[in-house]
Formats: structure tokens, sequence, C-alpha cells
């Protein structure tokens, strides 16, 4: 799954950042320079994969790749 | 697209206030869809008979509640229902509150209380925020009285205004009208906004309905709205997104599809297929990043910097083959967008030039929520890039002799609410201080050049724009940030640099020697310091200048 979110974040940043440099403290806005609508649009897209749904509400809550992976994980049960 | 100057748009009729606009409205386009959006599976419509039914039925509730003469509070994702609540308020003598979703609990309720609403409208977590967890779901439509700053506030959940909807219609045909019935005043107060005040305490900016009338019937007459339909992601508490994005459209009788959840937005481009967007420049960078994205799966990159080549080859001999060159690009977006107006902050030419080059146009604006909002727009056939465009009709925008922009007009604010101080300050001679520099050319167009606030005085007295002189260096392309200020009365810049340039001073200093040649003595710059760290950002990713010292 780690993997799977990484190469999502990556395609995201245009390929600017390389998947060894993301890590589960990795934050999304500070550290990637993602916009808050490129975190949207990171969330759309880990619906799309693990066929999941992510309430609006929580996506400022997902602050590092990690949180993601968690919470990810806590929806696929 | 020919670009000089034409006769303004006058064919809308003259709006007096905002209850005016809707209820010609719902004479003259009574069965014409207003307003859709998503709801589940279903896309649901209201027409404009529809939406002057809703708001008075609404209002109608409200006075049957007492509350007649109040400060009501709209907060919570974008929805149909949210501009009922807001428009009702306006419409009914009360004062429609706007405040922002994304505000924390404690900031949310300091604006409730500084804007002293006696009720609150909410939805999702803003509702749960203030009407505590365990009050919502269980007894639909009722009232959570609250005590915000020592006041009992009636918190309301957004999602069952239409309960109070249909409670309304009842007491209607009851012959109950005190509330249809109610004159406007269009010189009180009707809506507050609030600035977003990152830097101090927000202020309440007082918008009477006489402004907003007149910033829609200026705005509509520099601008045509072309097609039917207009996607609306911008949140509703701004003044841009709000009286601009939806009532400019709805008094273009044209409809407003809501876009009430930021994921959707790109299946909702596809399926509504939207004609015209009011965008911030945010959206249009997330845009062009799609574009970039699409066509990288495709493996399409060298294909496209091609066509972008011969069609504006074909384009400069007055053949336009966008539509067709570019359909798949533009499928992205839904396949008809030809118009983004971009406002609420500075866009790069680029995006302007690129997007330009798929046929869609992006035409900048500009405005402030004290000036509610819009007060200058690049036309559809006239425009200058790099401009915001020309300002409107019957406002009147010039340049104060020390750079600062300044308007005057019926869409200028009354004043921020119960802040004589700040009033004071932003008022001189009946002009409004926009706070903002620019300049205006030959042909009128409106550039802005920086904030007053950033200006560099220098030991001569000369006034320096350092954003000015930033965005001139930026292009170059060794240079990724760079703040430039003010130091013993001399220009300092510091740079962070871009990849492969980092420590380079000797580099540094002769692209900034040679950047000096071309400028006049008072804005060549005398020290050039390097980074090794961004500079730090707020949340909007601008740099925040005060602190590029301590980085």
């Amino acid at each position: 799954m780690f993997e799977k979110i990484v190469n999502i974040l990556v395609e995201l940043t245009e390929n600017s950042v390389s998947p060894e440099d993301i890590s589960r403290d990795t934050k999304l806005v500070s550290d990637l320079d993602l916009t808050s609508l490129d975190v949207v649009n990171a969330v759309v897209m880990f619906e799309d994969e693990f066929d999941v749904q992510i309430p609006d509400d929580k996506i400022a809550d997902l602050e590092t790749v990690g949180d993601i992976e968690e919470y990810l994980k806590d929806l696929i049960g | 697209m020919k670009n000089k100057d034409y006769p303004l748009y006058d064919t809308l009729r003259q709006i007096t206030d905002l209850k005016d606009m809707v209820n010609s409205h719902a004479v003259e386009l009574a069965d014409k869809p207003a307003f859709s959006w998503n709801e589940g599976k279903e896309v649901k419509t209201k027409t404009f008979a529809d939406f002057k039914n809703d708001t008075e039925a609404f209002g109608t509730w409200l006075y049957s509640k007492k509350y007649k003469d109040v400060h009501i509070a709209v907060v919570g994702e974008n929805s149909y229902e949210w501009v009922v609540a807001f428009m009702s308020a306006a419409n009914g003598g009360d004062v429609a509150v706007a405040l922002d979703k994304e505000l924390p609990d404690d900031k949310l309720k300091e604006l409730v209380e500084q804007g002293e609403c006696s009720i609150v409208f909410a939805s999702g977590k803003n509702f749960k925020s203030l009407a505590g967890e365990n009050k919502q779901e269980e007894n639909a439509a009722v009232c959570t009285e609250v005590s915000i700053g020592g006041k009992i506030v009636d918190v309301y959940n957004l999602e069952d205004v239409e309960d109070f909807i249909a409670t309304g219609k009842t007491l209607l045909s009851g012959g109950n009208t005190d509330y249809k019935d109610y004159k406007i005043d269009p010189g009180k107060m009707a809506a507050l906004f609030f600035t977003s005040g990152t830097t101090g305490k927000s202020k309440g900016v007082m918008l009477s309905q006489k402004n907003m009338a007149a910033d829609i019937n200026a705005a509509c007459k520099n601008f045509l709205l072309e097609g039917e339909t207009t996607l609306a992601p911008l949140p509703f508490h701004h003044a841009f997104g709000l009286i601009t994005a939806v009532f400019m459209v709805f008094n273009y009788g044209k409809l407003v599809f809501i876009n009430r959840s930021l994921k959707q937005i790109q299946r909702e481009l596809k399926q509504v297929k939207p004609d015209m967007m009011f965008l911030v420049p945010l959206f249009v960078e997330t845009f062009y990043k799609l574009i970039r994205q699409t066509v990288r799966k495709k493996k399409k990159e060298k294909v496209l910097s091609v066509a972008s080549g011969v069609s504006n080859m074909l384009l400069a001999v007055g053949i336009d083959k966008r539509n067709d060159i570019f359909r798949e690009v533009r499928e992205g977006l839904g396949g008809n967008l030809s118009v983004i107006i971009s406002g609420g902050a500075h866009l790069d030419e680029k995006y302007v030039k690129a997007f330009r080059t798929f046929g869609i146009d992006i035409l900048c604006g500009y405005g402030i929520t004290e000036c509610a909002p819009v007060l200058s727009v690049n036309r559809n056939h006239y425009f200058c890039d790099g401009s915001v465009g020309l300002p409107l009709k019957g406002c009147e925008v010039k340049i104060a002799d020390d750079g600062e922009i300044i308007a005057r007009g019926d869409n200028v604010m009354m004043g921020y609410y119960k802040d004589k101080e700040s009033t004071d300050a932003v008022f001189e001679d009946g002009w409004f201080k926009t706070g903002d520099l620019g300049r205006i050319n030959e042909n009128g167009f409106l550039f802005i050049t920086g904030r007053k606030k950033n200006l560099v005085i220098l030991s001569n007295g000369e006034n320096v724009s350092p954003e000015e002189i930033e965005d001139r260096l930026l292009r170059h392309e060794e240079i990724a940030e760079i703040i430039v200020s003010g130091e013993n009365g001399q220009l300092i810049a510091e740079i962070f640099p871009a990849e492969g340039h980092m420590g380079d001073q000797a580099f540094f200093d002769s692209l900034i020697d040679k950047e000096n040649e071309k400028q006049p003595q008072y804005k060549k710059i005398r020290k050039v310091i390097l980074r090794d760290t961004e500079f730090e950002k707020n949340s909007t990713k601008k740099i925040i200048r005060y602190k590029k010292d301590q980085a």
C-alpha cells in the first residue's frame, strides 16, 4: 500500500520528487509542496486506487504520508 | 479573437437590489434552470421561479420566528441551501453574515460574536462544532441554543432549510406576506463579509444592497457571459465566489452548477461541461497540471508542443483551429470551457498564454471585498496580458500620487463593522484606498505592481515596489524565490537559487549587475544574499515577507 501511495504522490508532484525521498513522516504540503487542491486530487486518486470513500471533512487531517496509510488501512479494515 | 476597444455591453436591465434581481428573473425566466447540483446520483435543479419562491418562503419562516432585523450567519460547504439562507436574510432587511467553513472552532465563534449574529445556519463539521456532537440529526429542524461570548445564539442545520421552506410556504399560502412585502432599503447594511485577517483581527466588511447591485450591474457591462452554464467551485463566503460567481451569473440568467465538494470537480467538469468559470489562480494552476498529467500519461508531450506551435502560427494569420487541434486537452475540462475569469490573486501570464493556445481565454480581473468586489476586468474581446483589465464603468478607479489604487463609487463598502478606526484609515476624501499599488496604461488598462505595505522607501526618498522588481527577476530560471527589501536606505535582494545554482554567489552577483544596468539608479540592487533554504510561506504559498530575515 505504501508504495502505491508514494507513486500517486510522485505523479502529483510531476516527478519533481523521487519515491525514495518520501517516507511516512513526509508532509504533503510543506515537504512535497502540494497545494490544497493537489491534496484533494490525491484523495480522489486514493479513492479510485483503493476503492474507498474519504469524507471531505477528513482531508484536512491527512498531513503526512503516514496519516494517509494509517487512515486507508483503517478504511479497508 | 479580436483585441480592440468596443462599446460596453448594454443588454441587461439595471437592477436596484438583489430582491429586484430575484423577482424580475422569476417572471422573465420563470422555468429556466438557475441552480443545479449533484445529490448522490441525482442531479437536482431549481429554476429562477423556484429560487424566488424558496427565498420568500424561507424568509417568511425567518420572520415567523421573529428573526427580523438581526444578523444571520451562514457557514458550510457550498450548497443551494447556503445561497437561499444568505439571499433570504439579505432580502428581508436582516444582515447575511458569510463565514469561512475552514475556520478553526474558536475563530468561527469569535466571528459569530464579532458579527453580532443571533442565528447561525451551519452544515457538516461546522454545525457539529457549534451545536455539539450530540445535538444533530436526532430531531430534525430544531434550533440549538448555544452561548457564544455570553450571548445566546440559535444554531440551525443548513440541511434542514428545506423543512423551513416548507413551513414558510404554508405560512405564505395562509396569507402571511410580511416578508414578501418588505421594502428594501438600498443603503442599509445587508451583508457582512470578513477579511481574512492573516496579520491581525479580521474586519467585517459591511455591504449594502446598493453596493452589491452596483457591482453586478457594472461588471455585466464590461464582460459578457457567453454560453449557458457555469460550474461554481469557489467558496461562497468570499465576495468573489458569491456576488460575482453566483449572483452575477444569476443576473445574466445563466445556470450555476454548484460544486459541493472539490473532490468532485474533475467529474463535474466532464458532467456539466461548463462554458465558463470564475476561478482563483490556484484552480487555474491545478487545471494546468491536470492537462499536463493527461498529456504525459498519453505520452503526447511532443505532439502537444508541436501542435501548440502550429496552432499559434495559424492564429497569427487569422486561422483559428484551436477547437480541433486541442479537442482532447479541452475535453479534460469538459470540452466547452471557453472563458475563465481569474481573480483574487495574481496569475502568472504563462497560464494565460498556455490556455489561450488551447482555445480557453483567461480574463484576469481585480477586486477587493470592500468594493463588492470587482473593480476591473479584461473584456471578452479587449484585453491586455499582464493587466487586470479595464476599470468598471460607474466605479472610478485612479492611481493616487503615491501609486496606490483608489476607488470611488456605489460599489464601495459602507465601512468596517463597528471599527471606525480601520474605516477612517482606508477612506480619504471619499476615496477608498485599496492598499494595492498600480498603474494605468495609455489604453486605460490597470496593472497591479505591489502592496503598499511592502513599499521600500529608500534614503533618497524614492519609493520602490519590491514585487515589481521580484516579478522581473523571477523570469530568470536560476532564481527559485526572491525577496527584495530595503536595508540602510538601499535595495537588497535575498535569493533562494534554483537547483544547480546553490551558493553560486559570483553567478548571481553578475546576473544582478546586468539587470541593474537597465534600471534607474534608485532601482538598482546593491547587495545579493543567497539562501540555502526556501522562504517560509503561509497557507496560500505566499512568502511571509517579514520573516525573511529569520530563517
